[in-house]
């Protein structure tokens, strides 16, 4: 048995015990229960995380955190919360004390991969227990950042929306996983689907996923107008151009308004930078930035917040957003898709 | 020669003896006008300059028109925001031309850039910074040019100099000139070619061309 088969095997002994305990010790807000935030059409308030992805150190240390920022968002009235990408492999830190996680730095892609396919499902029920009781206990709809799961196809990276009342409404895996990603062994997912049994018109684009405007038009398609937007950015330097030709980009192309968490510092050697944002088209806003809300940096964390007015929205998309002829999607691009997954 | 319009007098000039500024001999010309100049006063202005030029208008109705270095016209069809395609080989690559509503719709640049289109021109003024052709230039890592007032070039932002997706343009004689670069967007495509991230399997499954 070589060392790293050893290493994974102790971790996942040592992570189901500690995710089985954590699981109990979760307590994020009352546990009395709220009513529901309130949001019409006219006035929806959205909050958007910046994270800093550092390891967590215990379970408290990571409900503490989320607490913070679920406190911060019900104070300016939010009825949607945003998390960023990767935010359940933090949970990973659990195992720091008993030696691992180590940096992808120093391990090759296929090692990363056997790692990441052992370990990270593993806390996925604890990180989906922490963001049930936040939804439920602030009634908020909360976009839980993501987390490497396991399904019978693969290893997926995936995000879950839990409503106001607790429940996991969507499971959305990433479309379009990085390169990195892909030599981990993270699979695509094969479609977009919109959370069950919400009023709110979400759809969630997983960071790369806003890199593509066909994400945005097929959540159109769904009736979705507000796009989450779960980032975890893995560049080291922040530059305006490169944050404004994703989920900002898509947000000027269709109309639709989107809500970008981010995650910042870093984690097992892979350093992210980028900004919490809430974007519309440029031309609603009254400096023609397209930009509501935006952290100030790009690094460290905080909460930002801001008021979507789905029905201008709505009249903007209708007037000012041509749609593309059928025949143009028919004759030109459908046939370049379908031969590119000949090729695939 | 009908000197109320701009290349009437352009050509007209020329032919006085006027010191015409012209780019570089491998050059293509491209100049956005409000519409369409008749065909005979464009097929003068281009045997003057002798390099292909293509004229695009802006909206309401969007056209463009592209001619050889003779003065030829190649068919450019008309297109709104149609199923129209206007792509065309100058200088041995593949140019394709957005004008009009057309500028507003990602599909069609996706379109040129599945089909091999190394440079896209777009016809009238975009807002700054980061406008509809500097965003599908991101998403599709073609180089384009902005045909406008305020022309300007637009490459990838890990292939500029200063990450800004901006390439420097210079001005002689009322004429912007770009040395296009193609190295520096091969040696981008080499290192990331976004389109490999496409996942055209999942758009096939949902109808949303249909809605």
């Amino acid at each position: 048995m070589d060392r790293t088969t050893m290493e994974i095997a102790f971790g996942r002994l040592v992570l189901a015990g500690l995710v089985a305990r954590g699981r109990r010790q979760v307590g994020i807000g009352s546990e009395s229960g709220v009513a529901p935030m309130t949001w019409s059409r006219r006035q929806l308030v959205a909050a958007a995380v910046q994270w800093d992805m550092r390891p967590v150190t215990g379970v408290t240390d990571f409900t503490e955190r989320i607490t913070a920022v679920m406190d911060a968002a019900h104070h300016v009235g939010a009825a949607l919360v945003v998390f960023p990408e990767d935010l359940g492999l933090c949970l990973l830190g659990l195992l720091t004390r008993y030696g691992g996680p180590r940096s992808a730095e120093s391990l090759s892609p296929s090692q990363t991969s056997r790692y990441l396919a052992a370990w990270a499902p593993l806390v996925a029920p604890l990180y989906e227990e922490c963001f049930r009781r936040a939804a439920r206990n602030y009634g908020m709809v909360v976009v839980a950042g993501s987390t490497v799961y396991r399904r019978r196809t693969g290893v997926f990276n995936q995000a879950v929306v839990f409503g106001p009342d607790g429940r996991l409404t969507l499971r959305q895996p990433k479309l379009h996983p990085m390169p990195m990603e892909r030599s981990w062994g993270v699979q695509a997912g094969s479609r977009l689907d919109r959370p069950g049994g919400l009023t709110l018109p979400l759809g969630v684009a997983v960071c790369h996923d806003a890199s593509f405007f066909e994400t945005y038009r097929m959540a159109e398609a769904l009736g979705v107008e507000v796009m989450a937007v779960p980032s975890a950015d893995p560049e080291s330097d922040w530059s305006e151009a490169k944050a404004r030709r994703g989920a900002w980009a898509r947000t000027q192309e269709t109309g639709m308004a989107s809500v970008v968490a981010a995650g910042t510092g870093e984690l097992y050697g892979v350093r992210f930078t980028g900004k919490a944002g809430i974007y519309i088209p440029r031309e609603l806003t009254p400096d023609g930035s397209g930009v509501v809300a935006e952290s100030r940096e790009a690094h460290g964390e905080g909460v930002v917040a801001g008021t979507l007015d789905l029905d201008a929205l709505a009249r903007f998309r209708q007037e000012a957003r041509p749609v593309p002829a059928p025949e143009l999607l028919r004759s030109w691009l459908l046939p370049r898709y379908r031969a590119l997954t000949r090729l695939t | 020669m009908p000197l109320e319009t701009p290349l009437g007098m352009v050509a007209v000039a020329a032919a006085e003896g006027s010191r015409l500024h012209a780019p570089p001999a491998s050059a293509l010309v491209a100049l956005s006008l409000p519409e369409l100049p008749p065909l005979p006063e464009l097929a003068i202005f281009t045997a003057r300059m002798n390099r292909p030029v293509i004229v695009g208008t802006t909206e309401p109705e969007a056209r463009s028109v592209v001619l050889d270095r003779w003065g030829r016209v190649a068919p450019t069809p008309s297109s709104a925001h149609g199923g129209t395609l206007v792509v065309h080989r100058l200088g041995g690559r593949l140019v394709g031309l957005l004008s009009g509503a057309d500028r507003y719709v990602p599909e069609k640049a996706r379109a040129m850039a599945l089909m091999g289109v190394d440079l896209v021109l777009g016809f009238g003024a975009e807002p700054k910074p980061y406008g509809p052709l500097w965003a599908y230039t991101q998403q599709n890592q073609f180089l384009a040019l902005e045909v406008s007032g305020e022309p300007a070039l637009y490459l990838p932002c890990e292939m500029s100099a200063d990450g800004s997706g901006v390439h420097p343009l210079e001005v002689h004689g009322g004429w912007a000139v770009a040395v296009l670069p193609w190295e520096r967007r091969a040696q981008g495509l080499e290192a990331g070619p976004v389109l490999r991230d496409l996942n055209p399997d999942a758009y096939l499954i949902q109808p949303w061309w249909d809605v």
